[in-house]
Order: structure tokens, then sequence, then C-alpha cells
């Protein structure tokens, strides 16, 4: 049990950077990137890539996923965002075919680099050790830690810096912050690449405890939206939410049979969703 | 009337016509092609049907494929236990139906839109992805065989496909051409002012889904037959929707041939590639010029200078006779018609002796913990105009999405010719007779300035040209690229085309010219003539206190004045509320 509440807890710490990534470019910078799930995968091929063909230590090669996770999302905001905030209206609509284009578009091109196939590391998994009679995986124990770190430094930076009260603000007040002199759309870039940079993290780390597929992109982003969404896109709410999707779904797949187990994911999350409907409706603003 | 019929029955005499071509030429077609046709049919009639539900109701939802994989598998037994077909597809298309209601419903419960609702329909899809692999029964991964024997299977295949496409088309013609189409257009441009004007946006949401999915499944079914098997790899796949949704995208959604074009764009090339190698990566580098190719095409089309322009858009003018164009200027000159310039009589409809039109009494309505509006109470006859007054933050606009039903008072009673309106929604307050305009004219953009009117219409066929030609505007205009002034007669139009008890105007002149402002207030002048009470929300306080019978003045929430213009304007608590004394003395 306790085994598995640390196996929970690891890959709920990845879900948990993946879906900070989302929630800050959707949560402060009102933009919808159905192109995250790329990214991380991206991030989880460049580790492959380096690791294996090219020799490259594991968690330099993490780092290097990081930077490319950056420089996908810098293209993605030039290719798909920017144009999107030409339209006047309907802007998630735009940015939702946009980016949903690039999905399809970064998916053939990852099956055409990497092929279809499962590809893992073949990389020091079984490296375990027994902590408190629990047998723990290094790379998981060293995914956790990191995520915690970079989640908890990033929470700091939002909450208590000058740089970063200011980055919240201009997204909930642009229009004053622009009026203020705040170069708005570099605080959306910076935005935008600091959620690519996280999705790279993100992947990286996962490729450390699970293989890669390039159809893994559709599955990363519904752990992104159901992830957010779940966390009502609250810095705090996306964590708690991330890391209790890892141990549940952990959990529940020693339990049952895996796709019962996801059924069963599915429908704690419906439930999360009505319950969050009736909360929210106690105050009365609309008409049923 | 005939050259309607005739515009009606043109295009399905034309889709008949091209699938009987289609299907003598079959022969013609080598048989190593077959395969890609089949799949580029198969696209194009997922997005015939998604278009329904994602174009032209605007629901950005990822739920298709599960009445896809519901009219797959559900073909797969039925042929398997050689049940009678008919009566499979029957209970197939019932399920589908019962699937799309509810999808709709618990939506709907849920008050999920935009984002949410994509999140939901896509947790939905995966929902039951992992119940489909997960029973036993249905084969899991492996999913349901049924191998067909029949060495004509690729023809047959493409053959029902082709009905199947044409037949999508058709629907889809049919909805865009009928009052349906004017509904959804206008849910999916804005659901409110949809609500506002009559259209009951689940109700219509609930009929888009079903006619949607129940002909999605056909699709699934025939991808079936085609294969001879159900798995979730392929009834289930998402790619296929993406493919679709981004064809729906970049040919103009809700539009009659946008999936066509948007399925050229987006399969084209893929499907040459695949018939001139056998080798994935050709295909794959087809794939991504494409895509790239579909970016650059969606690119363009949404920059400014195409704001209005689509592919589909672009071949409907090069059939039509170039557009008439309009200005604000022209609008006006046309509407000063020299024998109305003079001061239109006041009606006599507004004496005493008549019946209250509604009676508001006692309206209370807090926010959390700020009372917005505090014991309203007046009355209105019917033919009167009164103008509703008062500074910034009074809670006028309060009031009026209260009597329009976007609120529900805490306290108090709203009576329309002695029955209480309270428990009506939106859209039956409507058709019971409450009209509503809004502070920023909401036109939907998606219509035609006629279109617009035409959706509150009823039973009537000469009322739209009777309106256009009173209100003097430009039938065949797109709303989206009228003048305000003309937008804001529009909405009046459409507000009053069916006979309205009481119709709110919220801040009716803002934006406007002077010259403009007189016609507008000609313009209801005219409609409370006909017996409508009429209320104006305005902050021009002079110039609307001319063709007001009263004025009632809002101030913190509280009524503090009601009665002719001339007195209330003198009130020395209504300049005390305008000028601040109040605060002064609090300070």
């Amino acid at each position: 049990m306790l085994g598995q509440l640390f196996s929970g807890l690891a890959i709920g710490s990845i879900y948990m950077l993946i879906a900070l990534g989302f929630t800050l470019v959707l949560g402060i910078g009102n933009i919808v990137n159905l192109a995250h799930g790329s990214v991380v995968v991206t991030g989880m091929y460049t580790v492959y890539e380096l690791n294996t063909k090219h020799n490259v230590q594991i968690y330099l090669a993490v780092i290097v996923a990081v930077v490319i996770g950056a420089l996908l999302a810098l293209v993605i905001y030039g290719l798909a965002i920017i144009p999107s905030f030409n339209r006047t209206n309907n802007t998630h609509r735009d940015q939702l075919v946009y980016t949903l284009l690039i999905m399809s578009l970064v998916t053939a091109i990852h099956q055409l680099l990497f092929t279809g196939e499962l590809l893992s590391l073949s990389f020091e998994k079984r490296n375990a050790f027994i902590f408190l009679g629990v047998n723990i995986e290094r790379p998981r124990l060293i995914a956790f830690i990191v995520a915690i770190i970079v989640t908890c430094a990033l929470y700091i930076w939002l909450q208590f810096t000058t740089q970063g009260k200011l980055l919240r603000m201009t997204g909930k007040f642009t229009a004053s912050s622009h009026a203020i002199g705040v170069p708005v759309s570099k605080v959306f870039l910076l935005l935008f690449v600091l959620g690519g940079a996280l999705a790279g993290l993100a992947g990286g780390l996962l490729m450390t405890i699970e293989p890669v597929t390039p159809g893994n992109a559709f599955t990363v982003l519904i752990v992104a939206l159901l992830v957010s969404i779940a966390g009502r896109l609250s810095f705090i709410g996306v964590g708690i939410a991330g890391l209790l999707y890892g141990i549940i779904q952990v959990v529940l797949n020693s339990k049952f049979d895996s796709h019962l187990a996801t059924s069963l994911v599915f429908v704690a999350f419906l439930l999360v969703l009505s319950f969050e409907r009736v909360f929210s409706s106690r105050s009365g603003r609309r008409l049923a | 009337m005939k050259s309607n019929l005739s515009r009606f029955i043109l295009p399905w005499v034309v889709l008949a016509a091209v699938g009987f071509l289609l299907i003598q030429n079959w022969s013609s077609v080598p048989d190593r092609w077959a395969p890609t046709v089949i799949s580029g049919l198969t696209l194009l009639y997922l997005a015939y049907t998604w278009n329904i539900v994602g174009g032209i109701i605007g629901e950005l939802a990822f739920a298709h494929m599960v009445f896809w994989a519901i009219g797959a598998y559900g073909y797969i037994i039925a042929a398997k236990s050689e049940s009678n077909l008919q009566l499979s597809f029957l209970l197939i298309v019932l399920l589908a139906a019962v699937f799309g209601g509810g999808i709709v419903y618990i939506a709907s419960a849920l008050g999920l839109e935009g984002l949410y609702l994509t999140t939901f329909t896509l947790i939905v899809f995966e929902f039951a992805k992992s119940v489909v692999i997960g029973t036993k029964s249905l084969g899991g991964n492996e999913g349901l065989l049924y191998f067909n024997f029949d060495e004509n299977i690729a023809r047959n295949s493409a053959f029902a496909f082709i009905i199947l496409v044409l037949l999508a088309i058709g629907v889809n013609h049919l909805i865009l051409s009928s009052s349906l189409g004017l509904k959804w257009l206008a849910v999916k441009d804005d659901e409110t002012a949809a609500a506002a004007s009559g259209v009951f946006g689940r109700r219509e949401k609930t009929t888009a889904y079903v006619i949607s999915g129940a002909l999605t499944t056909f699709g699934g079914a025939a991808q079936a037959f085609y294969l001879g098997y159900a798995q979730p790899e392929t009834s289930l796949g998402v790619g296929l929707l993406i493919s679709a949704v981004i064809a729906v995208y970049i040919g103009g959604p809700g539009t009659l041939f946008g999936p066509l074009f948007g399925v050229i764009v987006i399969f084209g090339l893929d499907a040459l590639a695949r018939n001139l190698s056998s080798d994935i990566k050709v295909s794959l580098y087809a794939q991504v010029t494409q895509y790239s190719l579909a970016f650059v095409v969606f690119w363009v089309l949404s920059t400014k200078a195409f704001s209005n322009f689509s592919l589909s858009n672009l071949v409907k003018n090069l059939f039509r006779k170039k557009s008439q164009t309009w200005s604000a200027v022209e609008a006006e000159g046309n509407l000063v018609k020299p024998e109305e310039t003079t001061k239109a009589p006041k009606t006599q409809a507004s004496s005493s002796t008549l019946e209250n039109a509604m009676e508001v009494i006692g309206i209370t309505k807090n926010f959390g913990g700020a009372r917005v509006l505090e014991g309203v109470s007046f009355t209105i006859k019917p033919g009167e105009i009164v103008g509703l007054i008062g500074p910034n933050g009074a809670g006028k606009t309060t009031l009026c999405n209260v009597i329009a039903g976007v609120y529900k008072p805490d306290t108090g009673e709203i009576n329309l010719g002695g029955v209480s309106i309270l428990n009506m929604s939106t859209p039956e307050r409507f058709k019971f007779g409450v009209a509503r305009t809004f502070q920023a004219a909401r036109v939907f953009p998606s219509l035609t300035v006629e279109q617009n009117i035409r959706l509150t219409v009823k039973n009537q066929p000469n009322r739209v040209a009777e309106l256009l030609h009173e209100f003097n505007l430009p039938g065949k205009q797109d709303s989206k690229d009228s003048p305000m002034f003309v937008r804001r007669l529009t909405e009046i139009a459409r507000a009053i085309a069916s006979p309205k008890k009481v119709l709110i105007l919220d801040e009716p002149l803002a934006g406007l010219t002077p010259t403009q402002h007189e016609l507008v207030l000609k313009s209801v002048q005219a409609v409370a003539a006909s017996g409508t009470a009429v209320i104006i929300v305005e902050h021009l306080i002079q110039t609307v206190a001319k063709v007001c019978d009263r004025l009632i003045v809002l101030s913190n929430g509280v009524l503090i004045a009601d009665g002719p213009a001339a007195m209330v304007l003198k009130d020395e608590i209504v300049v005390g509320a305008y000028l601040g004394k109040s605060m002064e003395q609090e300070a």
C-alpha cells in the first residue's frame, strides 16, 4: 500500500507539472493550448533520442528537454497564438483549431522520426532501494523531488515576488496593465514559454518512468485538461488534483482491471465537475 | 414562392445527379484507389455530420466517435446474430438519440460551456472508450469481427458512403434552409441574445445532437461493414474526428460546402501520396505537408483582411451577383421620410382607464451581500413609453435583467396582464410578451439583417418584408458588416416582429448621432402606437424625455421618483441623486 502511494505520488507529481504548465497559460493568459501534450511528448522523445543514440547522461538530457520544450512553445506562440489575437471574437475557438492542427502536425513528425512504436529507456530502471520497507525506484524518487521543488519555486515566485505579482495582474487586468506601461505581449510570451518549459520538464521526467508513443500527445492533453479544470485553474487546486489523480490511478489500477480503473477515474472527475457546479451555483447568479 | 421552391429542390436534384454519375462511373476507378477513396468519403461523411453540431450550432464537441462506435459495434453485433437489420438500425439510432440527448442534458444541468463543454465531451469519449475496451463481450482491444466474403465489398462500401455523404449534405442543406438553421446559428453566435429572441437553447441543442448523432452512427456502421470489424482503434479513434473538426473549421463551420473544401485541403495530398507509394513514410510526409498547408490556409483566412472570407463564401460569391453596397450615410438618408418629419401624435392608449400591461411589485435582488434592488414597484400601461433613468450603478440594467428573466429576484412579483411571469425562462417570457434589446446591440453576425428578423416571425409570410420597409433596413446585408445604427434598428425590429406586451430598450441611443437618435425614437413611438408598452433605459435624459409619457428614477436600487418628465426632472431628490448631494450629506 505504501509502495502504491509512493508510485502514485511520483506519477502524480509529473501530472501536476503538466497541468500547471497548461493552467499558467490558460488561467493567467486565457490562452488554450491543445498542443500542450505534443510539447510533453517532444520532451519525452528528446530524452529518448539523447540517451539511447548519443549516450547523454539522462538528467542532462532532461535539462535539454526543458530547453526544447520552451523553444517549441515559442514557435507555437508565434505560429498559432499571435494570429488568434488578431481576431476580435472567438479567440478561444481559433486557438483550439490552430493548436489542434499543430498537435496533428507534431504527431505526424514524431511518427516520421521515431515510428509509431512504443519506445522506452533501457536505463537502470530496476535501480531500486528499500526505504521503510518500501521498494523505491530511483527515477521515480528523483522525478518526485524535482517536480515538488520546481512547483514550490514557481509558487513562491508567482505569489511573493514583484515579477510574479505583476505577471498575475497582467492576466487579470490586461488593459489596465497595458495602460501603466507593462509590456503585455512580452509577458504573455514569457508565460507561454514558461508553460512550454514545464511541459518539457514533465516530458523528460515522464520518459524516465514510462515508455512513449506519438499517440501519447492526446492522452497527456486529456490529463492536462482534466487536472486543470478539476483544480479550477488555481495553483494549489491544480497541484492537489494532479497528485490525487496519480494516486487514485495507481491504487485503482492495482485493485481493478486497468480499463475499469480508467473508467472509474473519469467518473470521479465527472463527480468533481458536478460538485463544483452545485457549489458555485449557491451564489445564485444564474436562473436555471 | 415558386423561386423559393425551386431553390429548395434544385440542390436535391443536383445531389441525386452527382450520386448517379459517381455510382455509374465507379468501374473507371482503379481497384487500388478504392481504399483511399473510401477513407476520404469516411472523413467527408463525419465532417458533414459533425458540422451539424460543431458548425451550425457551434458546440466544439468531441463525443462524436461514441456515436460512430454505437453504429459500428451495433452493425457487427446485428450482422453476427443475423437479426433483422432494419430493426437493429432502429435500435442503434434510438440509442444514439438517447446518448445525444443525455450529453446535452448533463452538460446543461452542470452549466458547462466553451472549454468546459469541450473537456466534458472529451471525458465522455475517453470514458466510453475505456468501457468498450474493458467489456469482454465487445472483444476488448481486438474488437468484434464479422468477415464479409463479398468480392464487391469495396464497391458496395463506396456506394454506401457516396449515398451517405449525399444524404448528409442534404440534411445540412435542409437545416440551413429552414427555420432550424436560423435558430441554431443564432444559438452559436450568442446564446443569451437567442434566448431573448425566444429560442430555447437546450431544446435546439438536443435536436442538433440527436440528428447529428443518429447520422453519425450510419458512418460507423458503413465503416465496420467495409472493414469487417469494429475495433476501438478504428471505431473509437480520435484521429478521424480531429481531422473532421479541422476540415470543418478550415472550410467554414456551419456552411453547406465548408466541410467539402476542408476535406479536400486536409486529405487530398495524403490521398495522392497513398496511391503513389505504399511506404508509410511517403504518406507521413504528405500528412506533414498537408497539415502545414491547412495551417497556412487557416492563417490567411483568419487575418483581418480576410475576416469575412471563407472558402465557402468565396465560392458563394462567385455565383452571386455583387451584393449591394451600403453605407451609414445612405441609410440615414433613406430613413428620413418627408411625410414623417412632423412629430408623431401621442398615442391615446396611455389613458388611465386601461388595464396595466405589466405590474412590477416589490422587487428585491441581492448579489451576495450587495443589495442591488430594494422593493422596486411600478406599473406600465399598453402603448405607454416610460424612461428608466438613474446614475451609474443604480440598478437599471439589473431591473431589466430581472424582468427579462436573466436573474430571479429574491422577493417580489412581476405580472403581465394579470399572469405572474416569474417562473418562466427567458425564451418563455419572450413568447409570452416580454422583448428586450441589449446595451451593445446584439444581432447575430452569422445571419443577414433579414434573417435576424425572420428568426422571431411566426406564420406571417409578409411580416419580414413589412418590417424591413417600416424600418427601412437593407435586408440582404450581412448584419456583422452593418453600421451600429442599422444593427440597433434590426435588434428592435427583431424584438417586436411578433406582437409584444412589453419592450425593454437598454440604452438604444448609445453611440449614435443626434439625427439617428430622432430616427430610433420615431421607430419607438411607432411601436408604442401599436399598443406595446415601452421601457427605455437611457442616460440621455433630455433626448428621451421628449417621447416619454413618464420617467422612473432609480438610485442605489430604490425607486425615488415616478411621474411626468417635467415634474420628475425638477424633483430635488432626483437632482440630488444625480449630482451626488446625498453623498455630501453622508460625508
